[in-house]
């Protein structure tokens, strides 16, 4: 075994090693990834799967007579843009709350990953409850207090469609940012809080010079993966709101979903799928600029 | 006026006292130390000090006037922590001027203090720097700087050398005094090295199990330590005891008389520092069980029926273990301690000599 690779040499054997990784990453990445890519380029009808080549001709249409695509770019945009915000401010504030001596500290931190763990189909028919037009709790308090007058159609109606999406996606997702900004947050030294009260720093002052730097770099993490995964975000959007009322909150990944399984058109999800890929890489070198001009 | 005074100072966590009431007072511009083993209170009480935890019980005053109810920010204080608790993000301008910048003092006099406290510290050059691209040294040098240069009525510091290799350390001690010399600001430094504490202060609180044991200047609390832990803890190597009985007029140790005294007959613990112990023709029978060398002389250990005792020799020192030497001690420099209560007793010792050898009873 040994002169044999040995007989190999430096040359041979390194490609031989890295063989496996290149292999499975070229097979569970690389592979589909093309495979979209050369989808899009051709007019498929999904059950029967004949295609006819039509080169550029469904990005032709998706930009230009389709005229879906740049309003539900432009939804998504917001979904993703206000419940990330959202679940970052809500989560941050819980990691602060849970990382002081709090009572029963170890019970609410379970607590806060609830939503995390609950199966998206299973809350979603929760909040379409409480959501609801004839029955819900949203209505009910919100009358009883007095801030609406009669019962809304939270889910049929816009704009509270769209924000009730928002706010039900940021309380799915928060827990994340908690438990990512918590573990950081435990690391931080205390004497650093107390240098900074006896430097005369006031509550925010210490947050603001002590513990956002230290959470800097994790927040920036978080945040590229949670609006990677926003962008992409389905089962949510398409169980509360199924995209509507009318197309008032259909994302991107709907039309999809919308293209490849209700109007056969395979070669035009690919289309609508790559083209999402590039908008979020667009999106990503932004982002990595703006985090470089920073630092 | 007084620097500092505590009243009754105590500090409980849950069920554990930490400071069980704490009495003292010291002048404006004294370096006191508080000394004593690991987990014995000082930081809890430098803590209380700084505003960072509150006293249970009892009172701190500054200059006469209660602070208990004032935040930390508020005290005219600067500590230095064991950590030393830089901002990790921030340059060394940035660290030193933070407190500057957080009591807003306009940005050219804050870079003309910050120019100033990093002269006095060495600094200058790395100004531009973050804390962890600078050695151990440098970054307590930064620490320091922080508190420095707001000019506060008192410095806390909280084991600030522990950190740093023994040249550094005994350099930075000198620094330290120096520096108290110049600004003439109230010190309170916090240490569980005694050679700190008795090279450094003007004033030794001697703290263990969160109670006072002794408060002096250095020179008081070597030379009359006011209890056995006071008196174990302070000097290297540690006094060594030894079980005595007062019988008649005399102080025995192991039956043998060793001086006449003014106290009623009893047992007694009799405390012995090494440098106190005099090899000699005749004395106290012992056999050398250890010898250590540590340069510039040897410590001898030497056991015998009263127990064990060390003694210094000189380095080029020619017994080997396993050698019988006599010694002997001044007996005005024995220490004598209640054998139930570890506390100090006085009494009057002297030699027996031929003279008063006849005179005795
Ligand atoms: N915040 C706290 N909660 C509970 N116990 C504490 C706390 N701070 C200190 N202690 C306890 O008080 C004792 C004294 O601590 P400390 O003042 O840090 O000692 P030292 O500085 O003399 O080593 C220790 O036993 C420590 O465990
Ligand atoms: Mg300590």
């Amino acid at each position: 075994m040994r002169p044999a690779l040995h007989h190999l040499g430096d040359r041979s054997l390194g490609p031989l090693l890295i063989a496996p990784v290149v292999l499975v990453l070229g097979t569970v990445i690389a592979y589909p990834l093309f495979a979209a890519i050369a989808l899009s380029a051709f007019a498929v009808d999904t059950p029967t799967l004949r295609s006819r080549f039509v080169g550029l001709g469904n990005y032709a249409e998706l930009l230009g007579a389709d005229g879906r695509f740049w309003p539900a770019l432009g939804v998504t945009l917001v979904w993703t843009a206000a419940t990330l915000a959202l679940q970052i401010v809500i989560g941050v504030a819980m990691a602060l709350l849970l990382n002081r001596d709090l009572w029963l500290r170890s019970l609410a931190r379970s607590l806060v990953l609830f939503p995390y763990f609950v199966s998206t189909v299973v809350a979603v028919l929760v909040w379409r409850w409480l959501f609801n037009d004839m029955f819900g709790l949203a209505n009910q308090l919100l009358m009883k207090i007095g801030v609406i007058a009669a019962p809304l159609d939270w889910l049929g109606t816009m704009p509270s469609a769209l924000l009730s999406v928002i706010v039900v996606g940021a309380w799915k997702f928060f827990p994340f940012v908690v438990i990512a900004v918590l573990a950081r947050l435990q690391t931080i030294p205390e004497s650093l809080y107390d240098a900074a009260r006896l430097d005369g720093a006031g509550a925010w002052s210490r947050f603001r010079d002590v513990t956002l730097p230290q959470i800097g770099e994790v927040l920036g993490i978080v945040v590229l993966l949670r609006a990677i995964w926003d962008f992409k975000e389905f089962d949510l959007v398409y169980l509360l709101t199924g995209g509507g009322p009318v197309d008032a909150t259909r994302t991107l990944p709907l039309i999809v979903y919308q293209e490849a399984f209700g109007l056969n058109r395979m070669g035009m999800a690919a289309a609508y799928a790559v083209a999402m890929m590039i908008t979020m890489l667009g999106f990503f070198l932004l982002y990595r600029l703006a985090v470089r001009g920073r630092t | 006026m007084a620097g500092i005074e505590l009243r009754a100072l105590h500090k409980r966590f849950g069920t554990t006292d930490v400071v069980r009431g704490i009495d003292l007072t010291v002048p404006s511009g004294a370096f006191l130390t508080l000394l004593g083993p690991s987990g014995c209170g000082k930081s809890t009480l430098l803590r209380m000090l700084a505003g960072l935890e509150a006293p249970s019980a009892g009172q701190i005053l500054f200059d006469g006037s209660v602070v208990n109810d004032i935040p930390p920010g508020r005290r005219d204080i600067a500590m230095v922590f064991q950590s030393y608790a830089l901002y990790p993000h921030m340059t060394v301008a940035q660290n030193i001027a933070y407190p500057l910048r957080k009591r807003g003092v306009p940005r050219g006099e804050r870079d003309a203090a910050v120019a100033r406290a990093a002269e006095v510290l060495q600094l200058t050059a790395l100004l531009d720097r973050r804390p962890r691209e600078l050695s151990g040294g440098q970054q307590q040098r930064v620490a320091l700087g922080r508190a420095l240069v707001r000019e506060p009525r008192i410095f806390l510091l909280d084991e600030p050398l522990s950190n740093l290799d023994a040249t550094l350390r005994s350099h930075m001690r000198r620094e330290l005094v120096a520096l108290h010399r110049r600004i003439g600001r109230t010190m309170v430094y916090v240490t569980h090295d005694q050679l700190e504490a008795m090279t450094m202060s003007t004033h030794v609180a001697v703290i263990d199990g969160g109670r006072l044991q002794q408060f002096g200047t250095p020179a008081e609390v070597y030379r009359r330590p006011a209890n056995r832990m006071v008196a174990s803890f302070i000097g290297t190597p540690g006094m060594a005891f030894a079980d005595g009985m007062v019988a008649t007029g005399r102080l025995l140790l192991a039956g043998r008389p060793l001086a006449l005294i003014g106290a009623p007959d009893g047992p007694v613990t009799v405390g012995i520092r090494a440098e106190d112990v005099e090899i000699a023709d005749t004395g106290v029978a012992a056999c050398v069980t250890d010898m250590e060398a540590v340069g510039h002389e040897t410590l001898l250990t030497l056991s015998g029926e009263f127990g064990t005792v060390t003694a210094r020799a000189p380095a080029d020192c020619r017994l080997a273990p396993g050698a019988t030497v006599h010694w002997q001690v001044r007996p005005a420099q024995l220490h004598l301690f209640n054998p139930e209560t570890g506390d100090r007793r006085n009494a009057a010792l002297s030699p027996i000599t031929s003279s008063n050898e006849t005179t005795a009873p």
